[in-house]
């Protein structure tokens, strides 16, 4: 017995009800589609090859999906919610502080890119060429984002003057620090511009000497090892 | 004296006088690569990266489709072009917009940079259109060329660290954060057709660019020493 499980349910006849199969196709093939998205460019993609790669024809392929672009943002949707998810769930721990939290969010959201560079790919940078819809899904999940660090104008004393569009540039150019890292093939490596990030965002809602402070101390944890 | 090109040529095109003119090959072939680099420009902002073709080009740029494939692979090639002459002339903006006042406080050369480009985009809403929103769907190099502009407005930051009393400790990732900040929020403008609002962002902006190197405080000052540019 091998402990993973078959990414592929056994052929022939079986008593799975269709549904499930139909679950587990479509599923194979939004991976498909993120896999195929991180070896070559979106507009390189091609149905044949995402079909061949999830190992379901091409009729199958249509019975799911209208088009490439269809599957593309089925298989963005389903990345993008857990990853939004994953990263709120970290951040709205009751026992953290508001900087803490955003330290936590950081933290969960590089970690989670770096393990799943296809997925990081496909987010934060193919998203560009995929059409409208697919940016404005990227553009929603980056105004969610954006409102939870606009918080720190409520939370943190004094902090009430600063514009809410504060929020909306610290996390757009997080993202282009983050594009850039996965452009230049340093995905892996994402986490180590936490720090930079935990700086950047911080600093509008809190004394600078503060944000340097929680900054470098981040920047310690990650030498030593000692972040998750 | 040459009248200046707009009146002797309503039409944009920059097109030279066709047939025998004993122009040298060289001008002849930078007069029309210009003149395609301008119609990608004016045709993307009017249709859209994707919708725009290369007939559309060769049509509003007066050129045969094999001088057009003589100078480009194809129409992403000629897109890069148009894409790197907006962004060279937003930085030429900034760089002008920087020196204007002629005086040697940072935050008063950076207002007067941002300044500059925010009201040339508003005046420009091509350049705008071109330089801030399409330049996203148009694929991999434009992405990658979006990504050197941002390293090209670096310099500019370069002094606000200095005049921090410990500017090592400032991260050095801070400067891509700044530069893709703010053009994360021209875009926001830019792509709702708002681009002639983009100046009233110039207050925002200052915030944005000192917060990092001189703190919320003197961010705050500097916001609100900010004229809208009218």
């Amino acid at each position: 017995m091998t402990e993973q499980a078959p990414s592929r349910l056994p052929s022939g006849r079986h008593n799975l009800p269709r549904e499930f199969v139909v679950s587990s196709q479509r599923d194979r093939l939004l991976d498909s589609m993120a896999q195929a998205c991180a070896e070559k460019r979106y507009a390189e993609v091609s149905v044949a090859d995402i079909v061949s790669r999830a190992r379901v024809s091409r009729s199958t392929f249509y019975e799911i999906f209208p088009d490439k672009e269809a599957c593309f943002l089925a298989a963005y949707d389903a990345i993008l919610g857990r990853f939004v998810t994953e990263v709120i769930k970290a951040c709205q721990d009751p026992e953290l502080t508001w900087p803490e939290q955003i330290e936590r969010g950081i933290a969960t959201s590089l970690s989670f890119l770096a393990a799943e560079p296809a997925f990081a790919r496909m987010c934060i940078v193919d998203m560009f060429s995929a059409g409208p819809s697919a940016l404005e899904r990227y553009l929603s999940a980056v105004r969610l984002i954006a409102a939870f660090v606009d918080g720190g104008r409520q939370v943190m004393p004094g902090r009430e003057d600063v514009p809410q569009s504060i929020s909306s540039m610290v996390v757009g150019g997080a993202a282009v620090v983050i594009r850039a890292e996965i452009v230049d093939e340093r995905t892996e490596f994402l986490p180590t511009v936490g720090p930079d990030l935990l700086y950047s965002i911080l600093v509008p809602y809190m004394e600078q000497e503060e944000a340097l402070d929680r900054s470098e101390r981040y920047a310690s944890k990650l030498a030593g090892g000692t972040l998750g | 004296m040459q009248q200046p090109q707009e009146e002797l040529d309503p039409f944009g095109t920059g097109k030279l006088p066709s047939g025998r003119h004993g122009l040298p090959r060289e001008v002849v072939v930078r007069s029309q690569r210009e003149r395609m680099v301008e119609s990608m420009i004016a045709v993307v902002a009017l249709k859209g990266y994707t919708e725009t073709t290369v007939a559309d080009i060769i049509s509003n740029a007066g050129v045969s489709r094999a001088t057009f494939y003589e100078q480009f692979a194809d129409k992403e090639d000629c897109f890069i072009a148009a894409y790197g002459t907006v962004m060279e002339r937003m930085l030429t903006y900034v760089a002008e917009g920087f020196a204007v006042n002629e005086s040697d406080d940072w935050i008063v050369q950076i207002r007067g940079g941002v300044r500059n480009l925010l009201v040339y985009l508003a005046q420009n809403p091509v350049a705008a259109r071109v330089g801030i929103v399409e330049g996203f769907g148009a694929g991999a190099r434009a992405r990658d060329r979006y990504q050197q502009a941002v390293s090209s407005f670096f310099p500019f930051l370069d002094a606000g660290r200095k005049l921090n009393p410990a500017p090592d400790r400032i991260p050095s990732h801070v400067a891509r954060v700044i530069v893709g900040g703010v053009s994360a929020l021209m875009f926001n403008e830019a792509s709702a057709g708002h681009a002639e609002k983009l100046p009233e962002l110039l207050p925002e902006m200052m915030y944005m660019v000192v917060a990092p190197y001189l703190g919320h405080d003197r961010a705050m000052l500097a916001m609100e020493e900010t004229q809208i540019p009218t």
